[in-house]
């Protein structure tokens, strides 16, 4: 009754009985999430029922916030796993090389100068193993933040 | 001593037939090629990467140990962290981290084939 008031006329919610209009803030947090407007048939809001309209408002803002924070935890969720896996790939595509490297050091360059590279594919390595500890690290939030969102 | 190798990037496969110059090699460049040169070749042990197009490392070690359950796989990977103990679930013997030096690779090829 009221939607079709609404839908063909907005000045005849009077005529249709109703005397008052209550806009109520969806507040979380200090944040306004929409308004809820009730069409009232009596001249006064009864006791307790505006601190009612109120929770129930505050209720829903909440709810609307929870929904959307579950999307953005899911989204950041997401990005977290598409990032591990090609930090994995980046290590791979970095050993690789350097086992190239080692393997032609090691066979063809003089003993002098294999040494140097070796000792220098040594340095990346030991930077590589840093990595490999902050992607285990990633691992274990990614499974954390899995097994809770 | 004859070995497989397989590992899809060529500059590492052809540094490691440099470093393997010792032995009989035969070259594998994804899981499916590595389990056709093993019935072949019949090598008396595989170098097996792990992350492969095709079929992976992994998948390749389970099928070949079907085949053979006495072969020797032992895996060479970037991803050993990451990997490794699947494909010692798999049934390889040992996890080779990449860069191995020659030598070392050498005595664990020795030390497993023995």
């Amino acid at each position: 009754m009221v939607a079709k008031s609404e839908e063909t006329c907005y000045g005849c919610t009077v005529q249709n009985g109703f005397k008052q209009v209550l806009s109520i803030p969806m507040v979380v947090d200090g944040e306004v999430k929409g308004i809820i407007t009730v069409y009232l048939t009596t001249d006064r809001v009864k006791e307790g029922e505006m601190e009612l309209l109120k929770t129930m408002a505050n209720d829903l803002a909440f709810a609307i916030k929870t929904l959307e924070l579950d999307e953005v935890k899911k989204r950041a969720y997401e990005q977290i796993e598409k990032n591990i896996e090609q930090f994995a790939v980046l290590i791979d595509h970095i050993r690789n090389p350097l086992a190239t490297l080692q393997a032609i050091a090691e066979t063809k360059m003089d003993v002098d100068v294999a040494d140097m590279t070796i000792e220098q594919i040594k340095r990346i390595v030991d930077v590589i193993k840093k990595l490999d500890e902050g992607w285990i690290e990633s691992e274990k939030i990614k499974e954390f933040l899995k097994k809770y969102r | 001593m004859k070995v497989l190798i397989v590992e899809d990037d060529i500059a590492l496969l052809e540094a490691l037939k440099l470093m393997l110059s010792d032995f009989e090699v035969e070259v594998a460049v994804n899981g499916k090629d590595a389990i056709e040169k093993y019935q072949t070749f019949k090598p008396d042990i595989v170098l097996m990467d792990i992350v492969m197009p095709e079929m992976s490392g992994i998948d390749a070690t389970k099928e070949i140990l079907k085949i053979d359950k006495d072969a020797k796989i032992l895996a060479i990977t970037a991803f050993a962290k990451h990997k490794g103990k699947e494909m010692l679930e798999a049934g390889a013997l040992e996890i080779i981290e990449k860069p191995f030096s020659k030598s070392g690779l050498i005595d664990k090829i020795k030390k497993h084939a023995d």
